[in-house]
């Protein structure tokens, strides 16, 4: 396990270690230091390139419970670290990628939701686990391919695929496979960027509980019928 | 198996359904075994979420009333509010009830109303075998229209409804049904039915009415004087037969008609003391001019006298046009009686073929094994078909609706009778049979071979999704257009295309098979029939589904998946904004609970663990306190791999 940790949290050395981190306990109520206890390792780094904000002052603590500095070297560790990003990906992949512009998802009901938060992971791990098949196939590394493109591969090849016999769908089948593993991303270069976000602005005032969340007005009439002119 | 209404469970049912339960004395999978369903449907039914069809409910009732678990005496009123309360789309049939409580166990004898002359026992008419008896399909609430005036009516408000409707759309059948249930309720009936002819027979309707009724009276003078039998033997003469000694009606023409008009006056009036009286008029636009003045006399009889009558008028529509002269004699009614209109419009589509495969499972065809009703003649199932339309069009006398099936929606019967499984015969043994899967119906009819999501489809095989379907007995009885497999992988492909909308996804789906083979329907379900099977579906098969699928699957030579011989995998929590409805809200909160600066949204929680070589989600939790993601991974990494290594926010 590897994780960060909190600007606030004060920890002790206990033994230091070759490759400049030092083993320590962490409690689970580390105010007072009582509960249970962990032995972990911590970790400290600083980036050193003068064009990132805060290089050389900003220091970022790992912790990990792999203890052994020669099996897993503090550096590597440190560098492996900011990989956790891949996590923010693949939970942006069905937010961006499958569902585009739509804000909320669509069920009325929480058992509908459920389905189709169900649903939508199911797509997003088929298309990945078809996209692993095909970097096998290929030999290279499944994060390299494009997620777009084997959507797009996908849509084209459902009309092909049903109208055509089993013998030779299964040739096309890995025809299209080798396809998806042609569309590769360009590498991935260091990418640092502030956690913020731009806000929308809008002229109308927000809706406030009191709007009351009814949906609105609607008539089954001309405009005709309700207008009155005033003398 | 049907579901409740969208939103919340129906708590009052499902506790109505587990006192009756737990009265009969059986364990939800006892239940089960006996009615036919699987434990889990009976769960489903105790907690609110779905209700029984029609064939597992009666077999409930039968059980219950075969164990006496009725209170006393009012197990038809009970029967009756269960019936109501369980949102059932077709009536509850009182010729079965009756015969249901009839065979029970001896009623308690009813005190009888009124003095000696014996009321004649109301006959439950046994259904002549073989002959097609359609269930009164669409019209409840025509039919609870009728329950109120009739109410109305026994509290001493002489009542008028008119039926209203076009030719042959089933305005007599929706009468004799009401009248069949009034007559259970203890009401006297008379009918009269106003043929083409009848305008050339003064009075004939009433004649038809009130005939047979004195007939079966055993002492007519107990109702008449001797006097008004004697105005009355004008019209029926038979009377005179059975009381020689009846003086002459009177000779003058002048006054002749109105003691007349008072004789029936008084007659029914006599009835109504008895019981309340339902007058039934058929076809109102063919009665001749003198019956129309004997009602508005009557009408003001009763107005005047308070009677408890219901008087139950059916008329075309055509022959109501605002100028005639029937509308006018019902505008001079409705003076002494409240005349209320019932109009009755034309069966919806999935009424039209409700009534249709409830006909269809009724008539127990003897050659429709399951290879021959999937029938690989096209041109066979075809002529039966066709051959069943022109005995439903005898049988309801003309059903307007019928025709409709024959004339437009020949194509899609004809391919649901294809796909006509066993259920007749589920039916009919009763106990449990092995529920039909899809493995045994024929390889060309199978409707989950049409759809195709081409290259997911070897990610995730069909066979995949029938088996969970087993497990979790999802199975139904008939085939459908989106049955659950498809409904499955349309709900996948959803998201896979986010910018189309649902029926276009299905369209997609659908659009390889469509090109070379030709029984799949050209026409796309509607939005509501998605929700609608969406909502059957439910949501623990997906889970289930997703459970399975998911999981680390990068290997030590996949590059980038594995580091120093651990496997990479992160973890973060992350939300999903929902609809803002109030089961929505109630599930899911929003960020916070102040109301300034909460998202616009409930949002959904999840914690995402996640295979970093492969960007595979391995495991995915869903959390309900808004809190930061630390506290949310302990149960997730419970679930983690020994030796697999994480980088977690801390």
């Amino acid at each position: 396990m590897l994780g960060r940790l909190k600007k606030n949290v004060l920890l002790t050395p206990f033994v230091s270690l070759a490759d400049g981190s030092y083993l320590t306990h962490i409690y689970q109520d580390q105010d007072h230091r009582t509960g249970a206890s962990m032995l972990v390792r911590v970790i400290s780094y600083t980036f050193t390139d003068a064009r990132i904000p805060g290089a050389g002052e900003q220091v970022s603590r790992l912790v990990t419970t792999l203890l052994d500095p020669f099996l897993f070297p503090a550096k590597e560790l440190a560098v492996l670290f900011p990989e956790r990003w891949h996590v923010e990906l693949v939970i942006g992949e069905p937010r961006t990628v499958l569902r585009l512009s739509a804000r909320t998802l669509r069920s009325l009901t929480p058992q509908g939701v459920i389905q189709e938060l169900s649903a939508l992971l199911l797509a997003h791990t088929l298309l990945r686990t078809l996209m692993l098949q095909a970097a096998t196939q290929q030999g290279i590394a499944p994060t390299a391919l494009s997620l777009t493109e084997t959507i797009r591969i996908l849509d084209e090849s459902v009309l092909p695929l049903g109208m055509v016999s089993a013998a030779r769908r299964h040739t096309m089948v890995l025809a299209l496979l080798d396809e998806i593993g042609q569309q590769r991303l360009p590498k991935q270069r260091v990418r640092i960027q502030a956690r913020v976000v731009k806000r929308t602005h809008s002229r109308y005032g927000r809706k406030k509980p009191e709007h009351g969340l009814a949906p609105p007005l609607e008539l089954d009439l001309d405009f005709h019928q309700i207008l009155a002119l005033v003398t | 198996m049907k579901t409740s209404s969208y939103g919340e469970p129906d708590y009052a049912f499902g506790q109505r359904m587990l006192t009756l339960r737990t009265q009969i004395g059986l364990t939800q999978a006892g239940l089960g075994e006996r009615l036919g369903v699987s434990r889990r449907a009976v769960v489903k039914w105790e907690g609110g979420l779905s209700y029984p069809s029609v064939g597992h409910l009666q077999a409930l009732i039968a059980l219950g009333v075969e164990l006496h678990v009725f209170a006393a005496g009012g197990e038809a009123e009970e029967i009756r509010a269960l019936w109501r309360v369980s949102h059932q789309k077709v009536l509850l049939d009182e010729q079965w009830l009756q015969g249901l409580l009839a065979t029970g166990r001896p009623r308690p004898p009813q005190p009888r109303r009124g003095s000696s002359p014996a009321r004649p026992s109301t006959t439950v008419e046994s259904r002549p075998p073989g002959q097609l008896v359609a269930p009164l399909v669409g019209r409840a609430a025509a039919f609870s229209q009728l329950v109120d005036r009739y109410q109305q009516a026994q509290q001493g408000q002489p009542q008028a409804a008119l039926l209203v409707g076009e030719a042959g759309i089933g305005k007599t059948r929706l009468a004799r049904e009401f009248v069949a249930w009034a007559r259970t309720r203890g009401a006297e009936v008379l009918s009269g039915h106003a043929f083409e002819l009848g305008g050339r027979l003064p009075y004939q309707p009433l004649v038809e009415a009130i005939g047979p009724r004195l007939e079966e009276e055993n002492a007519p003078e107990d109702l008449l004087s001797d006097l008004w039998l004697a105005e009355l033997s004008r019209l029926l003469p038979e009377l005179r037969v059975r009381s020689p000694d009846l003086p002459a009606p009177t000779q003058d023409e002048l006054t002749a008609k109105i003691r007349l008009f008072e004789a029936v006056a008084r007659l029914l009036e006599a009835l109504t003391q008895r019981a309340p009286l339902v007058l039934l008029f058929d076809d109102l636009h063919w009665m001749d001019g003198a019956s129309l003045d004997l009602l508005r006399y009557l009408g003001h009889d009763w107005s005047r006298q308070s009677s408890r009558v219901l008087l139950l008028l059916t008329v075309r529509s055509e022959g109501l046009g605002p100028q005639s002269q029937l509308a006018v004699e019902l505008s001079d009614l409705g003076r002494d009686l409240s005349v209320s209109q019932v109009s009755l419009q034309p069966l919806s589509q999935t009424e039209t073929i409700q009534l249709l495969e409830a006909v269809v499972g009724a008539r127990e065809p003897g050659e429709a094994s399951p290879s021959r009703a999937v029938a690989a003649q096209p041109g066979e199932s075809e002529t039966k078909l066709s051959g069943l339309g022109d005995i439903l069009f005898a049988q309801t006398g003309g059903h307007r609706n019928t025709v409709q099936i024959r004339r437009k929606e020949r194509n899609e019967t004809r391919r649901r009778m294809r796909w006509h499984t066993r259920s007749h015969q589920h039916h009919e043994k009763g106990n449990r049979l092995m529920i039909p899967t899809i493995r045994q119906i024929q390889e060309e009819s199978k409707v989950c071979q049409q759809i195709d999501l081409g290259l997911l489809q070897e990610v995730l095989p069909s066979a995949k999704i029938e088996d969970l379907l087993e497990t979790y007995q999802m199975w139904e009885d008939r085939e459908r257009k989106l049955n659950m497999v498809v409904l499955t992988y349309w709900l996948i492909a959803l998201h896979v295309y986010p910018r189309v909308s649902m029926r276009a996804v299905y369209a997609k789906l659908v659009s390889g098979q469509r090109a070379w083979r030709d029984d799949v329907p050209q026409q796309t379900p509607v939005k509501s029939a998605f929700s609608y099977r969406r909502e059957h579906l439910g949501s623990e098969l997906l889970e289930e589904l997703f459970v399975q699928c998911a999981g680390p699957k990068a290997t030590e030579q996949t590059p980038g998946a594995f580091w120093h011989g651990l496997r990479r995998l992160s973890i973060d929590g992350t939300v999903e904004s929902v609809p803002d409805t109030p089961s929505n809200r109630e599930a899911f909160r929003y960020s916070t609970d102040d109301a300034e600066s909460q998202s616009p949204f409930p949002q959904a929680r999840l914690v995402v663990l996640v295979e970093c070589g492969t960007h595979l989600i391995c495991d995915a939790e869903r959390s309900r306190v808004p809190t930061r993601g630390s506290q949310q991974s302990a149960p997730a990494l419970a679930a983690m791999e020994v030796g697999a290594e994480p980088a977690a926010v801390g």
